[in-house]
Parts: C-alpha cells; structure tokens; sequence
C-alpha cells in the first residue's frame, strides 16, 4: 500500500483541529450550563514562582472574588460590559489547578488595564542538615 | 515561482497589474496584526475583491451582520490592498501558504508587502503604550523607514510563524516585504498594540485612521476575539513545539 508524507500530515493537521474544535466546544457547553464567561488565562512558572494571568476586561478590582486553596485558585468576578451574545451571563469564573501544593499566605495579586496577575510563591523543599552522631 | 503546484487558490476581481502596496496581519501574538487590518476595513470600507481558498483549510464559514462570508478575504482601497483572515493558518501550511501568496504578490505585480504582527513583551501590562519595531527585507533602507515611522529597528531576536516566512521568502525573491511588530500580550487579544500598529501604518499607506473608537471600545474587542485568540493560542503553541522556541523573542 502506498503511503504519502502528505497523509500523515494531514492527519495530524485535522487531529489537531479537531482537538481544538472540541476544546472550544466543551468551553461553550461550560458557559451556557454555568451562565459564566470563562476568561482567558495563563499560567507560567519562573524558578521561584507561578504567575496567573487572566484576561478580564470590564471587571471593578474590588468586585473580584479570588479564593486561594493549596492545590489550586478560584476567581469569580461580574463584568460591566453589556455582552452582545447570549450564551453567557455577565459573570467571569475560573478555577485554575496549580502544578504543585502552594502555601496560599504567598499570594500577591493586582488588577492592571483590565489583567488579573496573580503571583505565587512556589514551596521550597531545601534539604535539612543532619548531623552525624 | 518555487513551488511545483500550489495549495492555496487565489479568486480576485482585481487587474492584470496592481501597483499597491499589500498589507496583511494574519492571527498570531494578541492578535495585534490581526485586530489591525480588521479594523483598518471596518472604517475604510474598502471593496471586497477577492478570496483565497484551499481544500486543506478546515469546513468553518464566518456570519458578519447576516452575510456569509470567506474565511481569508481580499479588499482594494484606494491606496493599498488587504487580506484579513478568519483564522489562523494552520503550522503546517504556513510555508506553502507564503509561498503561493508571494507567487500572486508578484503576478499581479504588488509594489511592497506590509505585515503587521504582534511582539510578545512579558511585561505588556506595565506599558502605556507599547513600541513599534521594523524589519526589512531590505537592511539597507530599514533605517530609513524607522526614522520615517518613529519606531525602532528590530535588531536581534527570532520572528516566527506566517510573517517571518513571508519576509524569508521576499528577501529571496528580491521583493519589498516590511514587517511592523507592536509589544503585544501574548495570549490575549491586543487592541492597544493593534491601535500602534495603525498609527504606524497610516504615515506608510498615506491613509488616515482614527484609533480613538478602537482604543475606546478595547474591553468589548477582547471579550469577543476570546475564541480566535483561543485558536490561535493552539496553533503558536502547535508551531512552537514543531520548533521548540517560544513563539516569539527578542
């Protein structure tokens, strides 16, 4: 049987779409089921620290609701902008799991030109010395 | 031409011999290049003349005011042209896609091509109003164009992606490609580097713009370019693990 490069590639080309089709469909089925916007977002992690980003425009800093657990973060907000399509509320929420336990006293938030950053400091495992009796 | 067959098909109304400048600013970092040429068609109102199509593209059909529309479509203003894409183009087309775009750049004998893209700038959230960079398929005459432009040359880093292949094949073909790059988000829609982008791009074009509505509803642009950005985010991170760099650095 014969076999193209091309065919290959274009499986893997509409694997990948539809991967993203049903990334996009299960965000759509979250949002009409919760009546939520479900932000965009982003975490990165540095040496010392992760940094969540959320996109969320049209939010009063002192309206945002965050609760910071161990293994991950939650964000509720209501948004002020009349939203052209229906199935949404106007209401952001996310849960963001983090790679690894934190200690949630370490986080430091702040709302700038509508961008919800998030600074979390990660656990350091430093070896204890021992002495040898 | 380079390629043996093309994978793109180009269906145009326009003449034998253009003579305009072509600007282009396809989905990638916050979508500034992207949020550029969108709203440069919505307030210049040009003629649409054109499409471009490819059995390789996937089965999506955009509705703008209750009119079905192409998904990559091609406009003719006064003094330029313009393509603006509903999507992103898919990695592994980006190279094909370039090539048969140049193939139709110099058939219909288009002066010069003007990219506009995003430049992801970690530290987006703490800028104003983010800098402007050129690069040139011509080095000699980038300078030039930066004085002209009040912007920065881009000096070191990596350009990937659609743009850079653009700019790789018209320094080959000899052909005039300018590429523009605004400090950008990288995973959300931009409007604010968008908005330099046009101010930068009227003094090029000799078109006027006002980004004032744009920078005005910035907040209703991000809210509802959520779903390409969450493409396109698919479609940088695709092409960044083909080529393990982050999508892109200076």
């Amino acid at each position: 049987m014969s076999y193209s490069p091309w065919d290959f590639m274009r499986r893997l080309r509409r694997q990948f779409e539809s991967e993203v089709e049903d990334l996009l469909k299960t965000i759509k089925e979250i949002e009409s089921r919760t009546g939520c916007i479900m932000p965009l977002y982003s975490l990165v992690e540095t040496e010392d620290e992760y940094v969540l980003t959320v996109d969320m425009p049209g939010v009063r800093k002192e309206d945002i609701d965050m609760q910071v657990f161990e293994k991950h973060i939650a964000v509720e907000a209501p948004c002020y902008m009349k939203i052209p399509s229906r199935r949404q509320g106007n209401r952001y929420r996310l849960m963001v799991e983090l790679p690894q336990s934190i200690n949630p006293e370490s986080v430091r938030a702040r709302y700038l030109q509508g961008v919800l950053e998030v600074r979390i400091n990660k656990r350091t495992s430093k070896g204890v010395k021992i002495n040898i009796e | 031409m380079s390629e043996a067959y093309s994978v793109f098909s180009f269906h145009d109304r326009l003449g034998e011999k253009v003579g305009k400048t072509l600007v282009v600013g396809f989905p990638d970092t916050g979508l500034a290049g992207a949020i550029s040429v969108s709203y440069a068609v919505e307030k210049l109102e040009p003629e649409e003349v054109g499409y471009i199509d490819s059995s390789e593209l996937p089965p999506i059909l955009p509705i703008r005011r209750a009119e079905p529309k192409e998904l990559i479509r091609i406009y003719e203003s006064r003094n330029f042209l313009t393509i603006v894409s509903e999507i992103p183009i898919p990695p592994p087309l980006i190279r094909p896609f370039a090539s048969d775009l140049l193939d139709w750049v110099q058939k219909k004998g288009v002066s010069g091509v003007i990219c506009l893209t995003g430049l992801a700038e970690p530290k987006r959230l703490e800028l104003e109003t983010p800098a402007v960079f050129v690069v040139s398929s011509r080095p000699r005459d980038v300078e030039k164009v930066a004085k002209d432009l009040e912007c920065e040359v881009f000096n070191e880093g990596f350009i990937t992606g659609i743009h850079a292949e653009i700019l790789r094949l018209g320094m080959r073909r000899g052909l005039e490609v300018v590429i523009l790059l605004s400090q950008s988000h990288l995973n959300y829609p931009d409007p604010g580097a968008a908005a330099q982008l046009l101010n930068k791009l009227t003094k090029l074009v000799n078109e006027k713009i006002d980004v004032k509505p744009l920078l005005e509803s910035e907040e209703m642009v991000r809210l509802q370019l959520r779903d390409l950005m969450r493409r396109t985010t698919e479609a940088m991170v695709q092409k960044s693990r083909e080529m393990e760099l982050p999508p892109v650095y200076r």
